[in-house]
C-alpha cells in the first residue's frame, strides 16, 4: 500500500514538474500528497520570504485552526527551528512537559494534533524553508518514513526552482542556451579524447560520462577539463580502457 | 536552431547590406541587427590575445561609451556574459539588483544613455571570442522571439568572424563571406581532434578545418568526416596553398 502510494505519488509529481505548472498549485499537489503517502494527518510548506519570515506557500486544507498553526511558526516555533539549522525537528507530543515552544504546543494540542515534524527543504548550501507535518497520534515519524518525508521536501524544492526558471524569461534563455553549448562542448571533448587515446567517438563519450558519473561531475565540467587539458589523463585512459575491455569478447 | 530563422535572418542581414550598399561583413550585421531585434545600437566585444578584450565595431556613441566602461571598469553585463559564456539580459539596467550586481558601470551606463543592455557570446563550445552588445535607451525585456533572433545574429558574426581568420590564414584576398553557421557534430569533433594534432587551440583548429576545406575546395562538413574517419591528418606545418 505505502509502496503503491509513493509510486504513484512521484509519477503524478513528475507529471507536474513536466508539464509546467503555477508553484502554488503544485506545493499544495505536495501538500496533499505528504497526508497520503506519509500516513500524517496534515501537511503544510514553508518558504522563508524577503524579510526572513516564513510563510505557508501551500497545504493539505485550508482549514483555519491549521493555517493558525503555520503562522504562529513564522518567526520563532519548530518549524522556524528546522529552517535555521537545517535539520528536521521533531515535536514528538504536546503534552509532556517542558514544552520548547508551549504557547505553539498549546494551540496545536486544542486543534487536536499528537506530534509535530519539520523537515528542512535546501537549496546545496541554502535553506529556503521547511515542511511541516502533523500527525493526530503522538510519537516520532520512522527512520524510512522520514527519509521519504525528506524526499518531498526535495521535490517541493526543485518544483520551485523549476517554476522560477519557467516564469523567467531570462533564465529561459540561458537554460536552453546553457543546454546547447554544453553539447557543442562535448562534441569538442569527444574529438580531443579520441585523438588523445586514439578511441573512437563512442567511447570517447562513454568515457566522459564514466568518469563525469563516477567523481559525481557535470558532464559540460568534464568536456571543459578534457579541452583545456587540466584533467588526469591517466585515470581518463583507465576509465577508457576498461570500457573497450568489457567490449571485447571473450576468447 | 531552425532553419527559418536563420534564412530569416541572413536574409534581412543581406538586404540590409545591399541596401546601403556595402558587403556582409560583421560590421554590418551590427548595423542590421538593430532594426531586426528593435533596439537602439550594438556592439560588437572581440576577445584579443590579452584576454581583456577591445571593441571591433559600435553602430553609435552609446554603443562606443559601453564598451570604454567595461573595458576601464572591469565589470557590467558583457564582462560577465564573456565570462561565463552564457547571455546576459539587462532589461531594466537601472533596477536595484543590477546596480549591486554591477555598481560603478550602472550608474555611467545610465549616465551614457543606456537603460537596458543585452548581451549574446560569440560562442560555439569551448571556442568563445567574443560577445555582442545590444542596447536601448528605454527600459524594457526582449520578446523570446527577439532573443532567438539575437542569438542567430551572434552565431551569423561569429561565422562571419571565422571567415576572417580563415582569409587571413590563407592569405587570401576573396574568399566570399556566407555566415552560414555550422551546427554539424562532426565539424565539431573534427576540431577537438585537429587540436591535438596539430597542438593549437580549438578557435585555430577550427580556422584551419575551414581554410583546408576552402583551399581542397571542398565543404568543411566533408573535411570534418574525413578527419573523424581518420581518413585525413593534419600537421602542425600542413599550411595549404592559397588559391
Amino acid at each position: 500500500m505505502f509502496t503503491e502510494n509513493l509510486a504513484e505519488t512521484f509519477v503524478e509529481l513528475a507529471d507536474t514538474l513536466v508539464a509546467g505548472f503555477d508553484s502554488v498549485e503544485f506545493m499544495h499537489l505536495l501538500a496533499d500528497r505528504c497526508v497520503a503517502t506519509l500516513e500524517v494527518d496534515a501537511a503544510g510548506i514553508l518558504l522563508v520570504d524577503h524579510h526572513g519570515e516564513l510563510r505557508v506557500l501551500g497545504s493539505s486544507s485550508d482549514r483555519a485552526r491549521l493555517l493558525e498553526l503555520f503562522e504562529l511558526q513564522h518567526r520563532q516555533g519548530p518549524c522556524m527551528e528546522c529552517y535555521l539549522t537545517s535539520e528536521p525537528v521533531t515535536v514528538a507530543s504536546f503534552t509532556t512537559s517542558p514544552q520548547r515552544w508551549p504557547e505553539f504546543s498549546a494551540v496545536a494540542k486544542d486543534a487536536g494534533f499528537g506530534a509535530l515534524h519539520a523537515v528542512p527543504m535546501r537549496l546545496r548550501e541554502q535553506t529556503v524553508g521547511a515542511l511541516n507535518l502533523f500527525t493526530v497520534e503522538e510519537g516520532a515519524l520512522s527512520e524510512p518514513m522520514l527519509r521519504v518525508a525528506q524526499a518531498m521536501a526535495d521535490v517541493a524544492t526543485i518544483g520551485l526552482l523549476q517554476a522560477q526558471i519557467i516564469s523567467h524569461r531570462d533564465l529561459l534563455a540561458g537554460q536552453l542556451q546553457h543546454a546547447l553549448q554544453s553539447r557543442v562542448l562535448i562534441e569538442q571533448a569527444k574529438g580531443v579524447l579520441a585523438e588523445r587515446l586514439q578511441i573512437d567517438m563512442s567511447t570517447a563519450f562513454e568515457t566522459l560520462r564514466r568518469y563525469a558519473r563516477s567523481h559525481n561531475y557535470y558532464l559540460s565540467t568534464v568536456a571543459e577539463d578534457v579541452i583545456a587539458g587540466t584533467i588526469d589523463m591517466a585515470e581518463l585512459t583507465a576509465v577508457a580502457e576498461a570500457r573497450s575491455s568489457a567490449r571485447r569478447p571473450r576468447p | 536552431m531552425s532553419g527559418e530563422r536563420l534564412a530569416k535572418v541572413l536574409a534581412h542581414l543581406a538586404a540590409d547590406a545591399a541596401a546601403r550598399g556595402v558587403a556582409t561583413s560583421c560590421e554590418a550585421a551590427c548595423e542590421a541587427c538593430v532594426s531586426l531585434i528593435g533596439v537602439t545600437g550594438a556592439q560588437l566585444t572581440l576577445m584579443n590575445g590579452t584576454g581583456r578584450g577591445e571593441s571591433r565595431y559600435a553602430t553609435n556613441d552609446i554603443g562606443a561609451q559601453l564598451e570604454n566602461l567595461r573595458f576601464t571598469l572591469g565589470e557590467g553585463p558583457c564582462e560577465d556574459s564573456v565570462r561565463s559564456g552564457m547571455p546576459v539580459l539587462a532589461g531594466d539596467l537601472d533596477s536595484w539588483d543590477n546596480d549591486l550586481r554591477w555598481p560603478l558601470y550602472v550608474r555611467s551606463a545610465v549616465a551614457a544613455g543606456a537603460r537596458a543592455v543585452f548581451v549574446f557570446p560569440l560562442r560555439s563550445g569551448a571556442i568563445r571570442i567574443g560577445a555582442l552588445v545590444l542596447h536601448r535607451t528605454s527600459p524594457g525585456p526582449l520578446t523570446q522571439e527577439q532573443i532567438l533572433d539575437a542569438h542567430v545574429v551572434a552565431d551569423v558574426i561569429l561565422s562571419l568572424l571565422l571567415d576572417e581568420l580563415t582569409m587571413a590564414h590563407l592569405e587570401a584576398e576573396v574568399l566570399p563571406p556566407n555566415g552560414t553557421p555550422l551546427s554539424r557534430a562532426e565539424v565539431h569533433q573534427a576540431t577537438g581532434m585537429l587540436s591535438v594534432q596539430m597542438g593549437v587551440s580549438m578557435d585555430e583548429a577550427l580556422v584551419r578545418l575551414r581554410a583546408h576545406a576552402f583551399a581542397h575546395d571542398k565543404s568543411v562538413v566533408d573535411v570534418a568526416r574525413e578527419i573523424v574517419g581518420r581518413r585525413l591528418r593534419l600537421s602542425p606545418e600542413s599550411r595549404p596553398d592559397p588559391r
